[in-house]
């Protein structure tokens, strides 16, 4: 079964490679080397395909969502303030489900 | 081995017993529901079941190589568990159900590998979640199932272990990388499996090994404890041979975990009650650019997906043809993702025990570590512009329907090492765009070519269909009529 290819793959000088290599710190045996030649064409070729279109305000690829604030418990004129457990979000009390 | 006189199986019995339900099941060849009603009703015992599918095993692992490990005293405990339990009038839907796990999950006390030279001799010292919760509503474990090396490296044959054989063909690939999983279901060596997910790696097996899988939205089940491969994109779910048999399994592992930060705490249905609704009237959306023009199928696979529209039509649902992105544009996304990701939970390992990972993983990976923050970042980016365009499909439609392949199981010898970067994977489109997806056996090939040559029948062919998220219960209940309809759930794998 033949599919189509994404593209033409990027070429790479031996000297380009050697750089990209030197920063993962990995000790590479030649057949290894050769094999990572072949991923990274392949690899990088994918990477090109992928639009760049930079809209900076509307950028919310990455998110990170906090629990929401514990709720305080309200100050007590004259007495004790009640000791509350911190609430975790999705945790239920009394029985399980299951 | 451990032995136990009392629980020996008396010869034939429960095969007898079970054909009086099924006439052509027997023990190993039960689906969950079906062994969930014997067990019930006491007309076969947990202890019996799990001798007849350990004595398949012993026979069968050496051919397919589906099982890593055994759990054979572990097997009988729950067994004898879950005889209790029925016997006390307490019995659930997975009371006495044998299931295997991808040798990714962890388990307290028991080796996970990851099918790796790397974890050879890991023992967790606690069990991912997932088994957790089917252990607690009583299914036994069988042991622990073949994986492509840390769920990408595969099939590999520079490991301690073979690759796992496709029981329709031995001479075929299972599809990875819950590759033991798919082959122990098919063959009748367990009853329920669990696999993991990030490009594929449920349904593809399941296609060429014509079973069905599920592939939950994200945050629907826990993946706590389950080795991870790419955290954004990785998802654990269900294996089996029937989409009903899916859902008993999702009704037990469904559900928020605290301890899993992509945990969504949503109200869970109750999946195997709702496949039965009917599906009449719900609209289907056939993506024919995915495999008419990204990944072409061949002429069996496309006229397996015109029986399958027929199928779809005869049940009432209204089909009409659906467009998205194209496969290469969720491929390029969901590739860069896994590579920059697994690059970096193994870098401290690659950087030490390079040559203790098998060829294909080191290929797979290693170019991960040359790309840069803006492409992974660019990735993630366009992630999200998928997400939002696939998502507007399903204003239209309930559910899509695509083959999850090409065609049938390729020879096991001709599977490449780039693998998935310059072939597509149509699988991967519902892990970029967050969705759920089943992949149920669609039909089978008409003669075989090639393999070993021992058996006239034909390979199964994979139908995939996908719903919105949060849509498990809807891809389900279409998967479940469709297998129904179509009356593929009646051959077996010839072993």
């Amino acid at each position: 079964m033949t599919v189509r290819a994404p593209q033409t793959l990027p070429s790479i000088s031996p000297a380009e490679m050697d750089f990209l290599i030197s920063r993962t710190g990995l000790t590479l045996n030649s057949g290894q080397r050769a094999d990572l030649v072949l991923a990274w064409r392949q690899v990088s070729a994918l990477a090109g395909t992928i639009p760049r279109r930079t809209v900076l305000a509307d950028d919310f690829a990455v998110a990170f969502r906090l629990p929401p604030p514990a709720a305080k418990p309200a100050p007590r004129i004259g007495g004790k303030a009640k000791a509350t457990a911190p609430k975790v979000e999705g945790a239920k009390s009394g029985k399980s489900k299951r | 081995m451990t032995t136990d006189p009392q629980a020996t199986p008396k010869a034939d019995k429960p095969i007898a017993k079970a054909k009086a339900a099924n006439p052509d099941a027997s023990p190993p060849f039960l689906t969950i529901a079906e062994a969930g009603r014997l067990l019930a009703r006491k007309k076969i015992s947990p202890v019996e079941l799990v001798h007849a599918l350990l004595s398949r095993i012993e026979a069968l692992n050496p051919v397919l190589h589906a099982f890593l490990t055994i759990t054979e005293t572990e097997a009988l405990a729950g067994a004898r568990a879950a005889e209790r339990a029925i016997k006390a009038g307490k019995a659930g839907p997975l009371t006495g159900i044998p299931l295997a796990y991808k040798d990714i999950f962890e388990t307290a006390g028991i080796r996970t590998t990851a099918h790796s030279r790397v974890l050879a001799e890991n023992i967790p010292t606690a069990t991912a979640e997932t088994i957790r919760r089917l252990t607690a509503a009583g299914a036994p474990m069988l042991g622990k199932l073949a994986t492509h090396e840390f769920a990408i490296g595969g099939p590999s044959f520079d490991l301690p272990w073979p690759p796992a054989c496709n029981p329709w063909d031995t001479g075929r690939f299972t599809g990875g990388s819950s590759s033991g999983s798919g082959a122990a279901v098919a063959a009748g060596l367990c009853l329920g499996a669990l696999g993991s997910d990030t490009g594929g790696s449920i349904r593809l097996p399941a296609a060429y090994c014509g079973i069905a899988g599920l592939k939950p939205t994200p945050g629907l089940v826990s993946r706590r404890g389950v080795i991870p491969l790419a955290p954004s994109l990785d998802t654990a779910g269900p294996m089996a041979w029937t989409a009903e048999d899916c859902a008993i399994l999702l009704d037990a592992i469904a559900g928020h975990d605290p301890a899993d930060p992509a945990s969504v705490a949503v109200p869970t249905t109750g999946y195997a009650r709702a496949i039965t609704a009917p599906v009449k009237g719900l609209r289907v959306g056939v993506l024919r650019g995915f495999f008419e023009r990204d990944v072409p199928a061949t002429p069996e696979m496309a006229a397996m997906m015109t029986k399958a529209i027929a199928v779809l039509k005869d049940l009432g649902c209204k089909v009409e043809t659906a467009v998205l992105p194209t496969v290469h544009e969720y491929n390029a996304v969901g590739r860069v993702i896994i590579s920059a990701e697994a690059y970096a939970e193994h870098e401290a390992n690659l950087k030490t025990r390079l040559d203790e990972y098998s060829r294909v993983f080191r290929v797979r990976v290693l170019a991960g570590g040359l790309l840069r923050a803006a492409d992974y970042l660019a990735a993630q980016r366009r992630r999200a512009e998928l997400i939002a365009q696939t998502a507007e499909a399903f204003t239209k439609f309930d559910v899509l329907i695509t083959p999850a392949t090409a065609g049938a199981a390729p020879m096991l010898a001709d599977q490449r090492p780039d693998e998935g970067f310059m072939l597509p994977f149509i699988t991967t489109v519902a892990n970029v765009a967050a969705l759920p997806s089943i992949v149920v056996c669609g039909g089978f090939t008409q003669q075989r070519k090639g393999g070993d040559g021992k058996h006239g029948g034909g390979l199964p062919l994979g139908l995939e269909i996908m719903g919105p998220a949060w849509g498990d219960a809807t891809v389900l209940r279409v998967g479940h009529h469709f297998e129904q309809a179509a009356g593929t759930r009646g051959v077996r794998p010839a072993l």
